[in-house]
Parts: structure tokens; C-alpha cells; sequence
């Protein structure tokens, strides 16, 4: 199963959510933000790697840690060398090795966004109580629609509760991510807060997304 | 050509405003794109600075159902004159819903999606240096260990200028400072006996491909 983590607008938390999903779910983290990569990284062979045919995407795979990861070069030289031809092949190549990929897209609606969800079984749409947030999450599940990536539960981030009306617009369930201090220690760490703190509320959170993730049927 | 498209041109200091109406007088829907004619750069319309479905490359397209008018407008920096814009692309099409009502796929995202990388203008180049630089290590990585230093590693310059390996091996001169780096950590944990299973799969892969492109390597 590969799952696209996405949302339009930068900074509304997708990576957080995908590294949380990732975790939850047992499966791999595969941070697909060419130009602006936010998951943990390690040294060795990253996504700019295996885009540029210098690696295989099972090989750049971390594995032992909380999650095991697929990270992605910090370098604006790393991601201009980039084939994104070449990344649907890594991600079902990544699905084949490990089972369940978890792809954290990057912000705004261009071919590394694109293509993940074109290979993607589903999407999960991560947005937060700003008007622009809804507005791109609109966009991003328009275009998730048109790569036929279903979208499974929408991510309302550093929120209490998810209004009905984001659940209307988006058109499938919403579940809200509260602001949790619990989160940034964690993500500071380069740690999902499932693993570090998992009696805190977002923790409890991210269990009922990936909960709306498997009653999809999307991950064992 | 059963598409007929209305101008109208309202000249604005410096820019030229432009509306149109594209009418559809047929019996199948058309898929229709109108070019800007004007010697100016084109103003798409935008919502919240984001420009509108449909615009791209200085001319917008659209679906027009049997019967319709759908009416689009922009402004250019050009001084006004007649046609301003003009059709020049008119097809029939089967798909009445929009241009992405059908499933895309990756070579799609590819060929139809903005290209996300960098410009080139803004790559910096290093002098010397046909290769990335080595990702800088982050201090938490994903094994969720401490931070730990990382191990020394002993690099010998000899006599002819060669350098070599802590076991007096030879390191190939076109290695990647990378691909040693990494390759002498690991070396270090299985000396250390706290080599990984991903230690392993990596150096079976690095094995396996060293193989295909060097067949007489060992």
C-alpha cells in the first residue's frame, strides 16, 4: 500500500503527520520533498540518489530506528539532478521491499506531488484552521481525484476539534491533531511522538487517522 | 469550427484589459484554447494570488458544452488592438466533466505538472566539484540513538599520493567522499560488532552493483 501524505499549503504539518502514520502503521517513511526535505535524515544514499541513478530506493532505505525511513538530499544541486521520471518506479519498488509506504508530499501542486499520488492507493489531506489551509486542501484532493488517489481521511492539524464543514468541503472524515508541546519535543528528537510520548493527546489522534487509514483496508 | 469567440478591449494606462466569450454553437463539446494576440505579457486572473484554472503559457483552456458561452478574462501589458486574442486550438471531445476527470498517470503528473526542481541559475556551483555535497549529518537521525560521534577514521596519503583505507588498501580516486564516508562507518560498527540489518542489505546492494558495472572488481 502506498499512501500520499499531502495538503497544498506548506507548513501545515504534513510531514509530522506522515512520519506519525508511518510509525502507527508500520510502515516506510519516504520524504518525497525534493526541494525542502523535512524528515530525519541520516547519511548514506537519500531520494536525490535513487532520482539521480546513483542508488536503488530499497538500498537508501534506513532502516532499526522508530521508522524506518527513506530520506531525502538537503542539496539545491541534489534535487535540480533529480529525474522525476524515476520516482513513481522507487516508491512501488519501496511497496515491493517493505509492504506499506508512507509518502510525504511536498506543499503546492507540482510533478513531486503529482506523481506520488498517481501511484498512490490513497491520500490522506492534511490542512489546519487557516482560510488559505482549506482553500490548497480543496485543491490538493482535486488533484488527488484526478490521479484517481481516494482520499481517506482528512488531517486537521493543531486543532481541537474538526469542524463539519471541513468534513462537507473535503468530502470525507476529518479527525482534528491538537496542538501538543509533546509533538515539537518529539520532532525535535527526529521522533515520531507515538513512539516517545504515546499517552499524549496527539498521539492519541494520530492512532485514530491511521485507525481511518486501515478501515479503508489500506494497511494490514 | 463551430466555437466563436467575442472580444472586448478596454485600454487601462500601461495594460490593456481583455474579456472574451467563447460560445459553443455545435452538438459535441469542444475542448478550446484562446492564445493572447496583444505584444505583451499576459495577466492571468487570479484567487487569493492563485492563478486561475486552466491558464498557462500565456493562453488559458477550457471545455465548452453544447450551447455554452463560458467567458474568461486577463489583462496585458500591451496597448490595445483588435483581434487581442484568438483562438488557436478548437477539438471535439468526449470528456464533458473537465480536462482531469479521467485517472492520470505518473508519466502524466510528469509531463503535465510544473517541475518542482530548482532552476539551475539557482544551483551554486563549487569550483572543483562535479558532485553533490555530503548531506550534513543530522544530530537526531531516525535511530532515535543519542548523538554519538562518529567514528575516526584513519585516511593515509602515501608516497605516490594515493590514499588508503585503515587496512592499507587502496580507495579508488573517484570515490564520492559520500559513498567512503558512509562505507568507513560501517566498517567501523562491524568492528565495533554493532553492525545493522540495514548495514547489511546496504552493502549486499553496493556488492551487487559494484558487480554489474565493474565485472572485474572482487
Amino acid at each position: 500500500m502506498i499512501l500520499a501524505v499531502h495538503g497544498g499549503k506548506g507548513g501545515v504539518g504534513k510531514s509530522t503527520v506522515a512520519l506519525e502514520l508511518a510509525a502507527v502503521l508500520g510502515a516506510v517513511a519516504v520524504d518525497a520533498d525534493l526541494g525542502m526535505a523535512d524528515l530525519p535524515t541520516a547519511r548514506g544514499p537519500d531520494l536525490h540518489d535513487v532520482l539521480a541513478g546513483r542508488a536503488t530506493a530499497v538500498e537508501a532505505v534506513r532502516e532499526g530506528g522508530a521508522v524506518d525511513v527513506l530520506p531525502c538530499g538537503r542539496t539545491l544541486a541534489g534535487a535540480r539532478a533529480c529525474d522525476l521520471a524515476r520516482l513513481g518506479d522507487a516508491l512501488d519498488d519501496v511497496a515491493r521491499a517493505y509492504g506499506d509506504v508512507v509518502v510525504d508530499c511536498a506543499a503546492g501542486m507540482r510533478a513531486d506531488v503529482g506523481v506520488p499520488l498517481a501511484v498512490a492507493d490513497a491520500c490522506v489531506v492534511v490542512t489546519a484552521p487557516e482560510r488559505p489551509a482549506l482553500a490548497d486542501a480543496i485543491r490538493a484532493r482535486e488533484l488527488a481525484r484526478s490521479f484517481d488517489a481516494g482520499l481517506a481521511v482528512v488531517a486537521y492539524n493543531r486543532a481541537d476539534r474538526a469542524p463539519e464543514a471541513v468534513e462537507r468541503a473535503l468530502g470525507a472524515p476529518a479527525i482534528a491533531v491538537p496542538d501538543d508541546d509533546a509533538v515539537t519535543s518529539a520532532r525535535r528528537a527526529g521522533l515520531p511522538v507515538t513512539a516517545v510520548f504515546p499517552d499524549a493527546p496527539a498521539s492519541e489522534a494520530f492512532g485514530r487517522l491511521a485507525e481511518a487509514v486501515r478501515s479503508c483496508g489500506l494497511s494490514g | 469550427m463551430t466555437v466563436t469567440l467575442e472580444r472586448t478591449l478596454w485600454p487601462c494606462g500601461d495594460v490593456t484589459l481583455v474579456a472574451g466569450v467563447l460560445e459553443n454553437e455545435g452538438a459535441r463539446t469542444r475542448r478550446v484554447r484562446v492564445a493572447n494576440a496583444l505584444d505583451g505579457s499576459v495577466l492571468p486572473p487570479r484567487t487569493a494570488g492563485v492563478i486561475a484554472d486552466g491558464w498557462e503559457d500565456g493562453g488559458v483552456e477550457c471545455l465548452v458544452g453544447p450551447g455554452e458561452r463560458v467567458p474568461f478574462g486577463y489583462a496585458c501589458r500591451a496597448t490595445a488592438s483588435d483581434p487581442a486574442c484568438r483562438i488557436v486550438r478548437d477539438e471535439s471531445t468526449d470528456r464533458v466533466d473537465g480536462p482531469t476527470s479521467t485517472p492520470r498517470t505518473a508519466a502524466d503528473a510528469v509531463r503535465d505538472l510544473p517541475d518542482p526542481r530548482p532552476p539551475s541559475a539557482g544551483v551554486p556551483i563549487r569550483a572543483g566539484s562535479d558532485s553533490d555535497p555530503a548531506p550534513a549529518a543530522d544530530p537526531a537521525s531516525v535511530t532515535g540513538r543519542a548523538v554519538e560521534t562518529r567514528p575516526t577514521v584513519t585516511r593515509e596519503a602515501t608516497g605516490d599520493g594515493s590514499v588508503r583505507d585503515r587496512g592499507g588498501r587502496p580507495i579508488p580516486a573517484d570515490l564520492p567522499p559520500a559513498v567512503a564516508a558512509w562505507l568507513d562507518e560501517v566498517a567501523a560498527r562491524i568492528d565495533a560488532g554493532r553492525a545493522t540489518s540495514g548495514d547489511r542489505r546496504g552493502l549486499v546492494a553496493v556488492g551487487e552493483r559494484v558487480r554489474e558495472i565493474r565485472p572485474g572488481d572482487r
